[in-house]
Formats: C-alpha cells, sequence, structure tokens
C-alpha cells in the first residue's frame, strides 16, 4: 500500500471511484443531478487540483490500482471572522470494495500533515446528514459538529 | 414593521452582527471568532448587498429602533460538476435577545420567503450554529430538513 501525490495518470481511475460514490449518494437524495458528462468534468476539476499549490491530492494505490483519494484545500475564511484560513476537504472516495481498512485513516493523515506545515490550524468537512456512518469516520477523528445546512421548499 | 434595509441601516446591521457573532461566541468560541474590524467589514458587504438585484436585506424595526435582520441571496449553489441550481440562501438572521419571543425571526423570514418565491426559486437554504439549539428548534419548526452537517478538526502542528 503507498499513499502518494496524485499524477494526472491516476484520474481515470479515481474519476471511477468518484462516479461510484456519487451515483450511491444521488440515489438516496434527488437533489444531486449530475452533468451528462460527469467524469469528463470532474476529471478537469481534478487536474486543477493537481497544479494548483493551494489543493493537496493524495491517492492510496496497491498493485498498481488506484483504491482511494483525498483532497484538501487552503481557503480563506468567512470574511470578518476568524481564523482567516483554514483547510477544507473537496473529496473523499475509498473504493465500496475496500472500505473498513484504514485507508481513509492513512490519506487523511497526509492530508492533514500537509494542511498544518501549510498554516491551516484546522479542517473543515461537510457530511451528507443521511450518511451517520460518515459523520461516526468524522467523529474518530476527532471531528465535531459545527453547523448544520438546512433546506426548506418554497 | 419589517421593512426593507437602507443604506442607514448598514452601520446598524454590522452592530446587531457583533452581537450575534458574540452570541454565538458563547455558543461555541471555536467557531466564530471576530476578526479586527468585522463589523465594520460586514456593514461594507450590507451595502454591496443593497445595490444587488440578487440579494435582499431587511430588518425588524421596533419604536424607530432596528432589533433584528435577515440577509438573503439568490445564488446557483452547485459546482460545475451538477446541472446548475439557483436557489435561496439566507446567509445571516438575527433579533436581539430582548425582543424574542415576538414571532420578529417568523415575519423576516417569512418575507424573505416571499421574495425567493417571487424571484422562482424553488428552495432556501441556510446553516445553523450545531450549539444553538434554540435556533435549530425554531429552524425545525419552520420545516427545514437537515441536508448536511459541517463538522471540523484540529490538524496536528507542524514539526
Amino acid at each position: 500500500m503507498q499513499i502518494r501525490l496524485a499524477r494526472l495518470s491516476d484520474l481515470p481511475a479515481a474519476a471511477e471511484l468518484w462516479f461510484d460514490r456519487i451515483n450511491l449518494l444521488q440515489q438516496a437524495d434527488r437533489r444531486i443531478k449530475l452533468l451528462p458528462d460527469a467524469r469528463g468534468n470532474w476529471s478537469t476539476a481534478a487536474a486543477c487540483w493537481i497544479s494548483d499549490e493551494r489543493t493537496s491530492f493524495w491517492v492510496a494505490e496497491r498493485d498498481g490500482a488506484l483504491l482511494g483519494f483525498a483532497v484538501v484545500r487552503l481557503a480563506s475564511g468567512v470574511p470578518g471572522l476568524q481564523p482567516q484560513q483554514r483547510g477544507v476537504l473537496l473529496e473523499m472516495v475509498i473504493d465500496l470494495h475496500e472500505t473498513h481498512r484504514g485507508l481513509a485513516d492513512l490519506l487523511l493523515e497526509r492530508a492533514r500533515r500537509w494542511l498544518s506545515a501549510s498554516g491551516a490550524g484546522e479542517i473543515e468537512v461537510d457530511v451528507p446528514a443521511r450518511y451517520p456512518v460518515e459523520a461516526a469516520f468524522w467523529r474518530a477523528q476527532g471531528a465535531t459538529a459545527c453547523s448544520e445546512r438546512f433546506r426548506l421548499p418554497l | 414593521m419589517i421593512r426593507l434595509a437602507e443604506g442607514s441601516d448598514a452601520e446598524r446591521i454590522g452592530d446587531l452582527w457583533s452581537e450575534m457573532v458574540a452570541y454565538h461566541a458563547a455558543l461555541d468560541s471555536l467557531t466564530f471568532r471576530p476578526a479586527e474590524r468585522g463589523a465594520e467589514r460586514y456593514a461594507r458587504g450590507i451595502l454591496d448587498r443593497l445595490r444587488d438585484a440578487d440579494a435582499r436585506v431587511l430588518v425588524a424595526e421596533i419604536d424607530g429602533a432596528v432589533v433584528g435582520y435577515v440577509n438573503g441571496v439568490i445564488a446557483d449553489i452547485t459546482t460545475e460538476l451538477f446541472m446548475p441550481l439557483r436557489c435561496g440562501l439566507l446567509a445571516d438572521i438575527y433579533v436581539q435577545t430582548t425582543y424574542r419571543r415576538r414571532g420578529l425571526g417568523k415575519q423576516l423570514v417569512e418575507r424573505l420567503m416571499l421574495w425567493f418565491r417571487s424571484r422562482s426559486v424553488s428552495h432556501f437554504e441556510w446553516h445553523v450554529s450545531a450549539g444553538n439549539h434554540e435556533a435549530l428548534a425554531f429552524w425545525k419548526a419552520i420545516g427545514g430538513e437537515t441536508t448536511m452537517l459541517r463538522m471540523r478538526a484540529s490538524v496536528p502542528e507542524a514539526d
């Protein structure tokens, strides 16, 4: 098992992992509506993440196969509030056949170290309310809920 | 009285924002820490909103004093990966503690909802501090559904 920075050649496999996850989310949340070329759009964005100095894209690989990835970005704080710099998790996806094997812990550890070295003291993540397993994972990482996002149809 | 905010209200709204931040700081000191001259910057942002056709700021006024406000905007909340979706965003709402339980918060929200509807958006969204149980109860009573949980963890200090 190797945790390393992503390369452009990782993107086709990473896009497939992302698509598998977003498909699952879409089945549970009708608000998620993918574009026809979602994989292509995602790959374009992901290529920018690889070259962006304020973004760090880590992959987990075993025997040449991509098993998961995590992407974090340094972001500005809320205007008027401190801290003025924080880390934001953009994506974390684990191959559905590789969950519960500590991959997410390893990816996150690398991402957190990079954020720390870049001057961010905390990492923020949005967890779907309908996925308590994800919230449990983040609580195990020491995360606490800071806000809830609400929605109301008009 | 609920009315549209005017430029002359911006400074007062900045003061109310400061009160709101202090209120939240008491709930969660890690989440809300005002930066230097935060209220002034917020008031400048309100003036920008007043010139923005996709934004609406309303105030609650009692006996000539502004005691609460709501700040809303219409925006596309999706990334380039998803179908565009314009929706209402309620950025901030605050009513001074003394004037709560008079229905002012609900009136501010209802007036903002009327404007959202007039702009043909199908829903609106907002964030509530996880430690603000009074606000969580208020929003659930209005019919809001939690869709995402924002979580925060510290990162280790650099070696």
